[in-house]
């Protein structure tokens, strides 16, 4: 930092020039005639027309001025200084520091150097006063603390605060008229609204007789005396009248949102707003102070901004451009706008689309950001009419993963719609970073509605990233259970080249639990090569409970292939869903069970038979009683029922137990009916008479003896009686009672026995 | 045929002229950045309405009024063509006659303008049967701010003028209108400038701040007695002398340069527009100038007395040739054609203390006005 010159002027008997009256009285060592030249332009001072300057009188204002010079700035203090050597009133001292731009100490204002300088003490004329190092001002003024003026009304505040926002680019002036006591605290007010770069600009002159004829920015009076401002003389001028309510000007957004944040009496918001606007390190416009001040605040409706002045501020601030000014300082605007200004960011990135350089791409790309993280907020299809920029591709990657998931399948919908995924490569990546995403906020709800979003290359890398993760551990296998990711899944198990391959895809797949994921297990089925193949698939598939008529008939089919016996797992896995089957109403048990019964109507017996028997007890009888507990006292599946009174017939001619035939027959009774019992007696009859039957049979039927069928059972009983032996004709006989009897020992009489187990179809 | 433009003294030919828009509608009719004015105020273009020029070669008739290049409305609001600066009603029409009153530092020329204007308001150009105004509200607000409240109301000398390189308020003159007759009036415009001392001690300054003294019409210079020094000698000890500043002859030969070098005058010819060598402060030489008779001449009443105004200057010229010498008259011979000696006192009588408790007593302070006025023809004159 560097060091500031003095200059004083005054009116003198005999100057450094060697003549009387006004001139340069000494000056530091170094200052030109030019710089002297550019300076005296600036040292006129009037007092007040109404001072008239008696003894013990109020000396007149002091004059604190900032101005720009040629490459340099002047800090001017002018004081009255009464009678000259003449004793001639009109006299005054101006005292000046002159500093080079570059050395200016922009971390603290102008006029709180000017203030802690210690100007105005009058110095040896002709002398050579000492650079003073600023090193040592700024320090002090940074110590400075000033209190902005007080009881200024609302409207006031906008007014001013709206005309310095304008001084920054346009030929503004503010008037501040009436105490220039209080000059220097709005000068400070004026300086503490713009960042100490910008106030830099913001010349002043805290008092002169006639603002028109004073310099700055900022000019203050006295009360107002002589002919008003014209309002033509400059544009936008602001005029305010300290302590009066009201100003003449006009108001900006700038002005009314740092007036407001005044009002509200909160200086960190300004402050923060003021350190907003530092960051940018170009000279700032009114117009992007107005756009600052409108992002800043997030709420323009609340000081009578329109949608339309928001838009035109941000257009402006982008189409600006400048070759310090990037995207990287308004990032922070873009996390303060709220969802509902959707239509701001749109028109912002499509401003953006004429901004040439790093500003252009940026924004866009922020804008784009923005909008992919709030798909909500803006229509279907919004985007879909901008052109894709270098950059939006990063951008929406960088969406993705700020979106919640519930936005995320929506921001992806946006990214394909416009044609951002515009590559195989580039939807591989949103597909790895969705599911990173996915898998980060542990939200399964959502993978459907995302994996939809993206298209073929997409959806590949979203399934790999998902399952890269299950299979770590890193998520639940619910992740899997979307119905597009497990047709991936299904997809790729049925084309999978080994058995390894397909059965953890399929594992993985019944795992994730997804009841409407239609997979067919039959091609892993297919490609199982051992017995431990075979074993691990009945094993999974049985667990989680996939067994249906048409695979276990594949897997049996499967067994018979490779000549191995049905797993033991895989009769487990159907005893155990019959032993299940018991408990009412189970879906998957009567699917089992329709299996079963599917299996044996498909002629295959034996392996029917030996599924169907699993878990049941070995004797006949004990089967016999087992059905008929299991038929009683529960309100079964009706395939399930028919299936155990099915079975029930399959076991009569293994038990000649007239009682046990009773007692099942009055469980078929209660818990199918007599359309149930009919149905048993067809059965019984119709097995009995193709297969022949013993007396356990015979047994049977003359338990569900009844007068309706009494007919159709004597004309069987020739038949009947053929096949039996005489014990068991004996046995039938003591059965039964009446006519029944006789026409029974009758018929015995009349045909000779022809063993144990006669063939009475065949006779 | 041509009048000149107090404000840039550029000269705007007759059938010339510019007006300046007065439509208050700003959407109607924009401001526009005017690069005239911003450049005659040495400032950026300021916003404002339009200028709209008319200029027609061979018409000798002075355009009154325009319609507005841009929003088509008449506007009669004239403004230099060349400056932009608003000249004062019928400047163009009754052309303007511009005074520049020089001197040395604490001559008196600020006491001077401000009495000499109250004087004619208010005394002089009744008995002329005429009158004086101020032809615009600077002048207006200027001369009641910076002259009469401080002379005549609170009675206290004027401040120190400060310099033109300073004072940007000095780059404007005040215009006066000054309206002789009743029936067939004759009017001017008086155009004043008040610069301070020291400006005129450095030709560069005067040069660059007080351009207009090589275009003004009359040239008054006024001389402080109580600066030369044979008049210091010859003043008792009761009499309160200003410091020496300035040589009147260094004064008035950088004054007459600066007009050779505007007018583009060569050495062998002389000015021809009217010098008026005036001794100020009078009233405290009275005791050396004791038959003069500018402290027994009556004043001029109706038409200017040439024969008083003589005499007066054949007995200031001799107290010049007394206290000064020939050098200064040899000078004036040599390079102004037309000029006379007057002697005149704008307060009368000495300050107490820097106030003016007894009031302000002018003596003769119109004296020189008057002769320009009747150079010009503005206002009759006589030999008695």
């Amino acid at each position: 930092m560097g060091f500031a010159q003095q200059v004083q002027y005054s009116s003198v008997a005999e100057g450094p020039s060697g003549r009387a009256g006004f001139q340069f009285t000494c000056w530091s060592e170094g200052l030109s005639e030019a710089r002297l030249g550019e300076i005296q332009q600036h040292l006129s001072y009037r007092p007040p027309p109404d001072f008239v300057p008696t003894a013990g009188c109020v000396s007149p204002p002091v004059s604190l001025q900032f101005q720009r010079l040629g490459g340099a700035y002047a800090l001017i203090r002018t004081a009255y200084a009464g009678t000259d050597y003449s004793g001639r009133e009109g006299n005054y001292l101006s005292h000046a520091l002159i500093l080079d731009e570059a050395d200016a100490p922009t971390d603290v204002a102008p006029l709180d150097l000017l203030e802690t300088a210690d100007l105005g003490e009058a110095l040896p004329v002709g002398t050579k006063p000492a650079a003073l190092p600023l090193t040592e001002l700024s320090a002090k003024a940074a110590s400075l603390r000033r209190d902005a003026p007080a009881n200024v009304p609302p409207e006031t505040m906008r007014v001013f605060a709206s005309g310095v926002g304008l001084t920054v680019s346009h030929d503004n002036i503010v008037y501040v008229v009436d105490d220039p006591a209080r000059a220097p605290a709005w000068v400070g007010l004026a300086c503490r609204l713009l960042p100490p770069a910008a106030s830099w600009s913001l010349t002043f002159n805290t008092y002169s007789a006639d603002v028109r004829l004073s310099s700055g920015r900022i000019r203050c009076t006295g009360p107002r005396q002589g002919p008003e401002p014209q309002r033509y003389e400059l544009e936008s001028s602001c005029t305010l009248v300290d302590g009066q309510a009201g100003a003449d000007g006009r108001t900006t957004p700038f002005g009314l949102i740092v007036a407001s944040l005044i009002e509200q009496d909160d200086p960190e918001a300004v402050d923060e707003l003021r350190e907003r606007l530092a960051e940018v390190a170009v000279p700032l416009t009114s117009e992007d102070l107005d756009a600052f001040a409108i992002a800043f605040d997030g709420d323009p409706e609340l000081h009578q901004l329109t949608t339309g002045d928001q838009i035109r501020a941000l257009e402006t601030l982008v189409a600006r451009g400048g070759s310090s000014f990037n995207a990287r300082h308004l990032s922070w605007l873009f996390d303060r706008l709220p969802a509902e200004r959707a239509d701001a960011v749109v028109r912002l990135h499509e401003a953006a689309s004429s901004t040439p350089g790093e500003l252009g791409e940026g924004v866009r790309g922020l804008s784009l950001r923005w909008l992919l993280a709030h798909p909500s907020s803006i229509a279907p299809g919004i985007l879909a009419g901008g052109t894709a920029h270098q950059g939006d591709a990063q951008a929406l990657l960088d969406a993705i993963e700020e979106v919640d998931a519930h936005e995320l399948a929506q921001c992806l919908q946006r990214g394909y719609s416009s044609g951002l995924v515009d590559s195989p490569a580039m939807s591989a990546g949103v597909g790895a970073r969705a599911a990173a995403r996915l898998i980060d906020s542990g939200d399964s709800s959502n993978v459907d509605a995302v994996a939809a979003a993206t298209d073929r290359a997409g959806l590949e890398a979203l399934t790999d990233g998902l399952l890269d993760a299950v299979r770590a551990g890193a998520a639940p296998a619910s992740m899997l259970e979307s119905t597009v990711v497990s047709g991936e899944l299904v997809e790729r198990f049925a084309s999978a080249p080994d058995f390894d391959t397909a059965f953890e895809l399929l594992r993985l797949h019944l795992a994730s639990g997804n009841p409407s994921a239609s997979v067919d297990p039959a091609p892993v089925v297919e490609l199982a090569r051992s017995a431990d193949d075979v074993e691990g698939l009945v094993a999974e598939l049985a667990r989680s409970g996939a067994i249906d008529e048409a695979l276990a008939t594949t897997l049996l089919n499967r067994c018979d292939a490779l000549s191995l016996s049905a797993p033991a797992s895989l009769l487990s896995a159907a005893s155990e869903r019959l032993r299940r089957g018991q408990l009412p109403p189970a879906p998957p048990q009567v699917e089992l069970a329709q299996a079963v019964v599917a299996v044996d109507r498909a002629d295959r017996t034996a392996k029917a038979v030996r599924l169907a028997s699993v878990g049941m007890p070995e004797s006949a009888r004990s089967r016999l009683s087992w059905l008929r507990e299991s038929l009683d006292g529960s309100s079964l599946p009706p395939a399930w029922a028919t299936f155990l009174r099915r079975r029930a017939v399959e076991e009569v001619a293994a038990v000649a137990d007239s009682r046990e035939h009773a007692r099942l027959l009055d469980v078929i009774r209660a818990e199918g009916g007599t359309a149930a019992v009919a149905e048993y007696a067809d059965a019984a009859v119709a097995l009995a008479t193709s297969r022949g039957a013993g007396a356990g049979v015979g047994a049977c039927l003359f338990t569900v003896w009844r007068p309706r069928r009494e007919r159709v059972i004597a004309q069987e009983i020739p038949r009947l009686v053929g096949a039996l032996n005489r014990k068991r004709r004996d046995e039938i006989g003591e059965l039964l009672t009446g006519a029944a009897r006789d026409a029974w020992l009758a018929r015995c009489e009349e045909i000779p026995t022809k063993g144990l187990f006669g063939r009475l179809g065949r006779s | 045929m041509s009048e000149r433009c107090p404000f840039c003294f550029e000269d705007i030919p007759r059938g010339e002229g510019a007006f300046r828009c007065t439509s208050n509608d700003p959407a109607r009719c924009p401001p526009v950045a005017d690069e005239a004015l911003g450049a005659f105020q040495r400032a950026p273009a300021p916003p404002m309405p339009a200028v709209t020029v008319v200029s027609k070669s061979f018409s000798r008739k002075v355009p009154t009024g325009v319609d507005c290049h841009q929003c088509g409305r008449r506007t009669t609001k004239a403004v230099c063509p060349r400056c932009h600066n608003g000249l004062p009603t019928q400047f163009l029409q009754t052309g303007g006659k511009s005074l520049a009153v020089v001197g040395a530092k604490e001559s008196g020329k600020s006491h001077y303008v401000g009495v000499l204007v109250n004087q004619l308001m208010h005394s002089v150009l009744g008995r002329f049967g005429g009158s004086i105004n101020p032809a615009d509200e600077h002048t207006k607000a200027r001369y009641s701010r910076d002259f009469r409240s401080i002379l005549y109301e609170d009675k206290r000398l004027l401040p120190a003028t400060q310099s033109a390189t300073v004072d940007q308020a000095l780059h404007l003159p005040m215009i006066f209108r000054v309206q002789i007759g009743a029936k067939r009036p004759k009017a001017a415009q008086m155009v004043f400038f008040d610069t301070a001392g020291e400006d005129f001690d450095n030709l560069s300054v005067l040069e660059a701040e007080a351009r207009y003294i090589a275009r003004t019409d009359a040239t008054l210079l006024l001389l402080d007695p109580l600066q030369i020094p044979a008049v210091r000698d010859m003043l008792g000890p009761g009499v309160d002398l200003p410091s020496v500043t300035t040589d009147p002859l260094d004064l008035l030969s950088r004054v007459t340069d600066l007009i050779r070098e505007g007018d583009d005058i060569p050495p062998g010819k002389r000015i021809k527009r009217p010098l008026a060598l005036a001794f100020s402060k009078v009233d405290a030489i009275r005791d050396l100038i004791r038959d003069s008779p500018v402290l027994t001449s009556t004043p001029h009443g109706g038409e200017f007395d040439d024969g008083v105004a003589e005499d007066i200057s054949i007995s200031m010229h001799a107290y010049v040739k007394d206290w000064i010498g020939d050098a200064l008259e040899g000078y004036v011979n040599r390079n102004w054609e037309n000029h006379r000696y007057f002697g005149l006192s704008a307060l009368g009588r000495p300050p107490i203390g820097g106030r003016l408790d007894g009031g302000v007593s002018p003596l003769r302070v119109e004296d020189p006005v008057l002769w320009f006025l009747a150079e010009w023809g503005v206002i009759p004159r006589r030999r008695s």
